[in-house]
């Protein structure tokens, strides 16, 4: 059962393998299509990450400890009806030592240019579940919760006594990934 | 105070209020020949994002059509929507300003309709294509469409709950959603749209109520 989430709410993991799909559906106006993107920000005990490779984006699919690994871009929402349409697969047992936190985000690609938010994709959401029994940790709707932002720190995983844990952010802003890379580069 | 809204933001309408009036409104050049044509339309969506019968279509042309002080208007199966009565774009009045109200009681609304979708098309027919009088229609677009706008209104104060200002261009289209009223649990919320479509209400149609075209 997937629990119901309040801001800033921790969840024990307790778990090795977690996966965290974003999923929307294609723009069928005439518009721009939508492109959003799940990054994730492998951060030092400092909240900065040690170096851009533990950047994961869509021009870095992969982190060199090989514990978050993106399956691939999707450019406008059609790779799956309904699901997942961008996962990123963690593997916490990989996990680069000097790493104490995992914070991913969900952005759109080009929101400014586009005029585009949240609330205009529709049945855009960003959930984390366990990868081996695929039960639903957590989960936000993007269009309903964040309608007029282009960018959520969806959620981290961070270390406490040997363990991982998730804490639920869930925090917007307008400026898109850029902003999010600016904080924490 | 009136909220006004960004292309794809959503508020949450308090629960309290149910009877409600949508306005939509435009401005087009009053000195177009044929003149500009705008209809304001409403789909009744069930659990598929699909109306479940033609009543749920309201528009100029529905079949369902009920007398409300001596004007005849459209209205949905639920008695939910009335449609706005067809003033053939400008109100008539040769400033070019126009606007269309549809009134909505969300406490008639049937359980199985999940959205109520309001819609702004400029008319056309493919015939026109070859048509000496009409032919111009074929080009016409949102473009040359300005201050176009939807706001809702408490229907029994008047009182403006939210209004939503389409900033775009819209340049080769003849077909917009404005806005959508939606069930959210048991709340109704407010989307401010701005999707727009080519060739007017037809791909609307074809998208919304697929099964009756």
């Amino acid at each position: 059962m997937a629990i119901s989430l309040e801001k800033g709410q921790r969840i024990e993991i307790g778990l090795s393998k977690v996966s965290v799909g974003l999923g929307w559906d294609p723009n069928e106006g005439t518009g721009f299509d939508f492109d959003l993107d799940a990054s994730a920000f492998m951060l030092g005990s400092n909240k900065h990450i040690p170096n851009d490779n533990f950047f994961v984006f869509y021009n870095n699919q992969k982190s060199p400890d090989g514990a978050v690994e993106s399956t691939g871009d999707d450019l406008t929402g059609g790779n799956s009806d309904g699901g997942d349409d961008e996962t990123l697969n963690v593997d916490l047992t990989k996990v680069d030592s000097q790493v104490q936190e995992i914070i991913f985000t969900a952005t759109i690609y080009k929101a400014e240019e586009r005029k585009q938010n949240f609330g205009q994709v529709r049945n855009s959401y960003i959930r984390i579940y366990n990868s081996i029994t695929n039960e639903e940790i957590a989960r936000y709707d993007l269009d309903e919760d964040f309608s007029i932002e282009t960018a959520v720190e969806f959620g981290r995983l961070y270390r406490r006594n040997g363990e991982w844990k998730f804490e639920a952010m869930g925090i917007g802003n307008k400026g898109g990934l850029q902003a999010l890379v600016n904080k924490y580069q | 105070m009136a909220i006004n809204l960004i292309k794809g933001q959503r508020v949450e309408l308090d629960s309290g209020l149910s009877k409600l009036t949508i306005e939509m409104g435009w401005k087009v050049n009053p000195n177009a020949n044929p003149p500009y044509d705008l209809d304001a339309s409403t789909f009744l969506l069930g659990d598929k994002g699909q109306i479940e019968n033609e009543f749920d279509f309201v528009f100029y042309g529905s079949p369902n059509k009920t007398t409300v002080n001596g004007e005849e208007r459209p209205c949905s199966l639920d008695k939910s929507v009335l449609g706005s009565v067809d003033d053939l774009g400008d109100d008539e009045d040769d400033t070019g300003e126009g606007n269309e109200e549809i009134e909505v009681d969300l406490t008639k609304t049937s359980p199985s309709v999940k959205e109520i979708l309001f819609t702004v098309s400029i008319y056309w027919s493919p015939r026109d294509i070859n048509d000496p009088v009409n032919a111009p229609r074929v080009k016409y677009n949102f473009g040359q469409v300005r201050d176009a706008y939807i706001q809702i209104r408490n229907a029994i104060t008047n009182e403006v709950i939210c209004r939503y200002d389409l900033d775009e261009d819209f340049s080769t289209d003849k077909g917009v959603e404005f806005g959508r009223l939606y069930r959210r649990g048991i709340e109704w919320k407010f989307q401010a749209v701005g999707e727009a479509h080519k060739d007017g209400l037809e791909p609307i149609c074809r998208k919304y109520a697929s099964k009756f075209m």
